[in-house]
């Protein structure tokens, strides 16, 4: 029996994935159409497309629909390699596995290691008529410690040996594409709105009530899916699994009314109005970590939120954080005007000195104001002295002197402070600028790493207002 | 090595799903104890990396954050964050922990020696404005006990006294139990008493104290008894707003009085005010209180004495009263109150002659009023007989299960450094006691070590210092004009050792500004 020269891939294996995976059909065709021994196998293919577009789900899909006597295939995750060498003894490892090959070489140290190993289990072995073998490499732009090389040295290998097709799944169209044209690009494109739509009302959700009939919450669905995408998944969302998760999300809250029985399955502009607060609210486009609530065994005092900072923290700690929030936030210029009672008395507060002045205009800088740029760096030592200033005033219980230079007495500078720092640091809310030098080092450069709102919080628990600190 | 002679990398978790298979499948648990700790890009590549085994192997990461979700979210990509699937635990909060270290290993009968109220207080205030974790209050308690059994040798008198008698007791411990405060306090009370064999007995005879010394073993038992009876009273009256904590060094420190008043028991207006119903509830819970102690606390109530059957008894009678009293008044249709009661005192005016006259008015109590003031009067009278003990340092030889020394506690957890370095510095002759800086008293003379010396100097500086200037002082106090009269040579050697020691210490490092320059590093 002749094998004839070209013959179109079996239309109802194609039919069968087209079915699983809709609105992917040229994909499917395209790919099928190169991996196919009989149709136009190629030697190296290259499959792109953003990510949640089904590249790796169809090549799965398709290979394993394939897979025969004279058929053979393997995919190899990067994700799942570590490091290079990984990459290479698990395709090795795939590869034996795949064509029941019974000495596996102990270790592939290199590429051409690699090279050797495939040589023999593919190219000089005798294999049926026809035998093709395909290497898909999942995410392969994504391979931790690849060598530079990695990626032409395996699109050679299939020039080494004949039989093998290489696959390369990427996220973005390989850089030099339109220079060298002679391996095809299969480009997986991001679904469309209405594609979106089919996708998604493949699977709609339970009738609402009782009285509904699938048909109705069908049509409801779909219009309340076209909705959704307009609302959210075209300025901030282009993946098919936030849109799901989106719709799942806002479905229970859409049909409310229906289930109070307010409106009926036919208003739907009327829902939409409704939901409109919820269509405009894009903070379910961020990924939470979807937490169930707290499992406690017993809720000593259900008031006071456990997890909150301002409660685990100790007290010096506290004090500690807001003083380098001060320190990080204030210029030092004013450290003077803030914290020194020497030559005042009194305390001037809200940059005392530049009240009433007229600023000389015309002035050659615009400069940009302080709070947009963020959390500066600071001294350590600066921090320190701001925290020793204001812990007298904050804190009045802790009763301390200052002789000779030196404080005395209960809040002198003990190893709790350094303790309470060093907590700070390891739970990152104070953050080492800089590498070198110990964390005890009073010179060293720290900046603070929490927010506005967790430091007024945090005030608030000690009785102070941030606020009144800060100059600007 | 896996299947067919496959030999895996160290980091390859398909040896461990060939692992999990031969198991017979189950769920790897991941935890990071201290997530603050782990970069950012790793937590992420770890959780990239999990996620894409989890159709062969099933992963669960159990996260320690000390902080919050927030911020641990916060510090992830959002695409790590879409591959977790949270569920969150929280922990018991540090104070409640903190509450049952001390009453079961402090404030509990097992616990052998007895911290004071100072050392105690000092302990929790640190807990709570200093550390998180408890683990620093158990090594701190720790220590505690340490100190009092190696360096008190009276410690020895609280093994049992049989023992105590035959194997350990030498005639030095005696002389030491003379010296004691609680010794000569005891003493000067019996002379006072008039019970002047008795104090001439322990002062002169050896087995006279001996004896003592034996039963004073029961006597803390009876005093620890005691005093977890009050208190376990006084927490159920429920009256109280302090802490346990509070309570307990309230306690060791000025005894528990009811009547006294304003002052942590001052419990009287509010056991007083109770309607009948929360008479009843009280009654209920002391009952619960004296037959079942506290477990908490490792107390086992009265036990079976006469003490508590009478006590048990009069409870009983007291609620049966009260009850019949809410029955009798129901039956009237009348609210049952006592005199304490606020509603019972009525505000009354008058206007007599074009003057408005206040008059406070007793408003008419009825019969069962009457009994019912008279019950809470007696429950109260009754309570009163219940609750209340010495202060701990009244006790005779309180010193022997007493540890309430804080300077060793703070040396050793609280060190202060920059402090210690200052002051050996600024008064070295403190230290080495050598004649030749008697008169020196924390100024500056010729005399002092080099080191000593460059400090003092160092302090009157400003932000930089010229070495040369910092070398013509330091050569005007010792050189050969001044009344050391050392030659240059050897005055600049110790000037050298002395700026190294500094540099050593971190107080001057080499300024980059100018070339001759050092700049000051300590402030504070």
């Amino acid at each position: 029996m002749t094998v004839p020269i070209f013959e179109l891939p079996d239309e109802l294996r194609l039919s069968l994935i087209t079915k699983q995976f809709p609105c992917r059909e040229p994909q499917i065709r395209a790919l099928a159409t190169l991996l196919n021994p009989s149709s136009a196998p190629c030697r190296n293919l290259v499959v792109y497309g953003t990510e949640a577009t089904g590249k790796s789900a169809i090549t799965t899909a398709l290979l394993a629909s394939l897979d025969g006597d004279s058929f053979k295939h393997a995919i190899v995750n990067s994700i799942e390699c570590i490091t290079a060498r990984h990459l290479y003894e698990t395709v090795v490892g795939k590869v034996a596995a795949a064509v029941e090959w019974e000495a596996v070489a102990p270790r592939c140290e290199s590429v051409s290691q690699l090279t050797v190993e495939l040589s023999k289990m593919l190219r000089y072995t005798k294999r049926p008529d026809g035998f093709r073998f395909v290497l898909v490499f999942d995410g392969i732009d994504h391979q931790r410690e690849a060598p530079h090389t990695l990626l032409p040295a395996l699109a050679r290998l299939s020039e080494i040996i004949p039989s093998l097709t290489t696959l390369f799944i990427l996220t973005s169209p390989p850089p030099n594409k339109l220079l060298t044209t002679f391996t095809p690009n299969l480009h997986f494109p991001t679904y469309t709105k209405p594609e979106f739509i089919t996708i998604l009302s493949l699977s709609p959700p339970p009738p609402i009530t009782p009285s509904t009939t699938p048909t109705e919450t069908l049509d409801l669905y779909t219009r309340f899916l076209s909705a959704l995408h307009d609302s959210l998944s075209r300025p901030a969302s282009r993946t098919l699994p936030s849109l799901t998760q989106a719709s799942r999300t806002l479905w229970p809250k859409f049909i409310q009314p229906i289930l109070a029985r307010t409106h009926t399955v036919k208003e739907f502009s009327k829902l939409i109005v409704l939901a409109r607060v919820h269509f405009q609210d894009e903070s379910l486009l961020d990924p939470t970590l979807s937490l169930s609530p707290p499992t406690t065994t017993t809720t000593p005092n259900p008031t006071i939120k456990t997890t909150d900072l301002a409660t685990l923290l100790p007290t010096t700690a506290r004090f500690l954080l807001l003083s380098a929030y001060l320190a990080s936030h204030n210029p030092t210029k004013s450290d003077l005007t803030l914290f020194s009672t020497f030559h005042h008395g009194r305390k001037r507060r809200r940059g005392g000195f530049t009240g009433g002045r007229a600023r000389k205009n015309g002035s050659q800088h615009r400069k940009i104001a302080r709070k947009l740029l963020g959390a500066h760096a600071f001294v350590l030592e600066r921090m320190l002295a701001i925290f020793m200033a204001v812990r007298t005033e904050w804190d009045p219980a802790s009763g301390g002197r200052i002789k000779n230079g030196i404080v005395e007495g209960e809040q002198g500078l003990d190893n709790d402070i350094y303790m309470s720092i060093a907590t700070l640091a390891s739970l990152r809310l104070l953050v080492k600028v800089g590498g070198g030098g110990d964390v005890t080092d009073l010179g060293g450069k720290w900046r603070v790493a929490v927010g506005w709102e967790v430091v007024r919080g945090l005030g608030r628990s000690v009785g102070v207002e941030v606020e009144e600190w800060l100059v600007e | 090595m896996g299947g067919g002679g496959r030999r895996y990398l160290d980091y390859d978790l398909e040896a461990l799903r060939v692992e999990m298979e031969g198991m017979g499948g189950g769920r790897v648990v991941v935890a990071f104890q201290d997530s603050e700790a782990f970069d950012t890009g790793l937590v992420g590549e770890l959780v990239g990396l999990f996620h894409s085994w989890q159709d062969r192997i099933r992963f669960s990461v159990l996260f320690g954050i000390a902080t919050s979700v927030e911020l641990f979210q916060a510090r992830l990509l959002k695409a790590t964050a879409r591959q977790l699937y949270g569920a969150q635990f929280d922990v018991v909060q540090a104070n409640a922990v903190l509450e049952s270290v001390i009453m079961a290993a402090v404030a509990g009968t097992k616990a052998q020696l007895r911290i004071g109220p100072g050392l105690l207080r000092k302990l929790v205030k640190r807990q709570q404005e200093q550390v998180a974790g408890v683990g620093a209050f158990v090594s701190s308690l720790k220590y505690a006990y340490m100190n009092h059994f190696y360096a008190n040798p009276l410690s020895a008198l609280l093994v049992d006294g049989q023992k105590l008698d035959k194997e350990i007791l030498q005639p030095e411990h005696l002389e030491a139990v003379r010296m004691l405060g609680s010794f000569k306090s005891h003493v000067e009370q019996s002379v006072e008493d008039g019970r002047l064999d008795h104090a001439r007995l322990l002062l002169e005879n050896d087995d006279y104290l001996k004896g003592r010394i034996n039963r004073q073993a029961a006597k803390r038992q009876q005093y620890l008894g005691k005093l977890l009876q009050s208190l376990a009273l006084v927490i159920a009256t429920e009256h109280s707003k302090r802490s346990f904590v509070e309570l307990y060094e309230a306690a060791l420190e000025e005894g528990i009085s009811l009547d006294q008043s304003p002052g942590p028991f001052d419990l009287g207006d509010a056991i007083k005010r109770s309607t009948p119903e929360e008479l009843i509830g009280l009654i209920k819970r002391a009952m619960t209180v004296v037959v079942d102690g506290n477990p908490s606390l490792h107390w086992n109530g009265m036990g079976i004495d006469q003490d508590a059957e009478a006590a048990i008894d009069k409870f009983e009678a007291l609620r049966a009263d009260v009850e019949r009293l809410i029955e009798t008044s129901k039956k009237k249709k009348t609210s049952l109150k006592s005199k304490y009661s606020s509603q019972s005192r009525v505000l009354r005016t008058t206007v007599v002659a074009q003057k408005v006259q206040l008059s406070r008015d007793t408003a008419t109590l009825t019969e069962e009023d009457n009994a019912f003031t008279a019950a809470i009067d007696d429950f109260f009278a009754f309570f009163k007989t219940l609750v209340g003990c010495e202060p701990l340092s009244n006790l005779f030889l309180n010193e022997v299960w007493q540890y309430d020394y804080h300077l060793p506690y703070e040396d050793v957890f609280v060190p202060r450094p920059g402090a210690t370095f200052a002051r050996a510095l600024s008064r070295p002759h403190d230290y080495l006691g050598c004649a030749c800086c008697d008169k020196a008293n924390g100024s500056m003379v010729g005399t002092l070590p080099a080191t000593s010396i460059l400090y003092h100097l160092y302090s009157e500086a400003g932000a930089s210092i010229n070495v040369a200037d910092l070398w013509a002082a330091y050569y005007a106090l010792v050189g050969e004009d001044s009344e050391i009269g050392m030659d240059e040579r050897s005055a600049l050697v110790l000037f050298y050792r002395g700026l190294a020691e500094m540099r050593a210490m971190g107080f001057v490092k080499q300024s980059k500004k100018k070339a001759d320059h050092i700049a000051k590093l300590k402030w504070l």
